[in-house]
């Protein structure tokens, strides 16, 4: 799972004027505005996301905490951008699989 | 040595903690899982006088509350940690599946609470204990993972629409026999009897035709409901 509310550059659900920023914004990568606007865009879609997101940004701090980062199961999780720094977002828009994201 | 009295309740407070934070992951706690929920705490005299609290603060549990909760929990001895990971498994499957946060949650207890190596199987067999299967964690950033959702949702709605319908029709059959709800099979039986000798055709066969075809018809129908009731 990406973390869809850093590839917009926004902090988090409850930044909503970054949020509809990037989704308006040419410059955000295709991908990420048609994934976004898909999951975001529905309050159903959305309220399982937000519950993921949320989760595990809390999992991810406390397998830091913990040392629990190298195990299969986190690797398994595909959620690596969790636990990594807040300082990312920028780069990270640029790098969505295309093969994640490419059907619509 | 005494148990610290102190020190137990403390202990059953964290299990407490982390049980409804990863009951609530996936969103407001449903009577499911909370009776779930209750089901475990009711073993923990401890757990059982701070249910009720646990429950209607579950989703304003902060990171700090959690962290300390798990530094106690990560402690207990190992038979009590694995317990852990089949409890919170089978709160979080309390409703049948579990939600990609979940998920995500039981992964994490696991691998903080099993012995290395051994997480992964740990929480595969809770996962089964529970009628599921340990799958990688649902992904909603995912075109792919909403439309297999929005399949497995058709399905579920077409079986559970299937079910109605087998229950409305037993229901029917039951009627048919003059049975309310919930008959045995040997209540059935006997109505099934009762009614071939009051309405078998041969009974008949000195009546005016119509009386002789309703008769007929409601030997054919008790019969009929009969055989759906109890299958050979």
């Amino acid at each position: 799972m990406i973390d869809l509310y850093r590839r917009l550059g926004a902090s988090g659900p409850a930044d909503r004027a970054a949020i509809d920023r990037a989704l308006n914004d040419p410059a955000t990568p295709p991908d990420v505005r048609r994934i976004a606007a898909f999951v975001l865009g529905d309050p159903e879609r959305r309220a399982v996301h937000d519950a993921a997101w949320a989760t595990l940004s809390v999992v991810a701090r406390l397998r830091s905490v913990m040392l629990l980062q190298m195990t299969p199961m986190w690797s398994e999780s595909r959620a690596e951008e969790f636990g990594q720094s807040t300082a990312e977002p920028a780069r990270m828009q640029q790098c969505l699989p295309v093969e994640r994201t490419g059907r619509h | 040595m005494a148990p610290d009295p102190g020190a137990t309740a403390r202990q059953a407070q964290a299990i407490l903690t982390v049980l409804t934070w990863a009951a609530c992951c996936d969103g407001p706690v449903g009577h499911r899982k909370a009776a779930a929920i209750a089901r475990i705490a009711s073993r923990s005299p401890s757990m059982v006088s701070s249910l009720a609290d646990a429950l209607a603060d579950c989703e304003s549990i902060d990171f700090e509350e959690l962290r300390q909760a798990l530094e106690l929990t990560a402690r207990l001895p190992e038979a009590s940690r694995l317990a852990l990971v089949r409890s919170a498994a089978t709160v979080c499957l309390a409703d049948g599946a579990a939600g990609p946060a979940s998920e995500h949650a039981l992964r994490f207890l696991a691998d903080a609470h099993c012995p290395i190596g051994s997480a992964e199987v740990t929480l595969a067999r809770a996962y089964e204990a529970n009628g599921a299967r340990l799958r990688p964690p649902g992904d909603p950033t995912s075109f792919e993972w909403w439309e297999r959702r929005g399949e497995r949702r058709l399905g579920e709605r077409a079986e559970a629409a299937l079910a109605t319908a087998r229950g409305m029709r037993e229901l029917r059959d039951l009627a048919t026999l003059g049975l309310d709800p919930g008959a045995t099979p040997d209540q059935i039986r006997t109505a099934f009897r009762m009614l071939v000798r009051d309405y078998h055709p041969d009974r008949f066969h000195a009546e005016p035709d119509d009386v002789r075809a309703a008769a007929l018809e409601r030997f054919r129908r008790a019969r009929e409901a009969y055989e759906r009731l109890l299958p050979e």
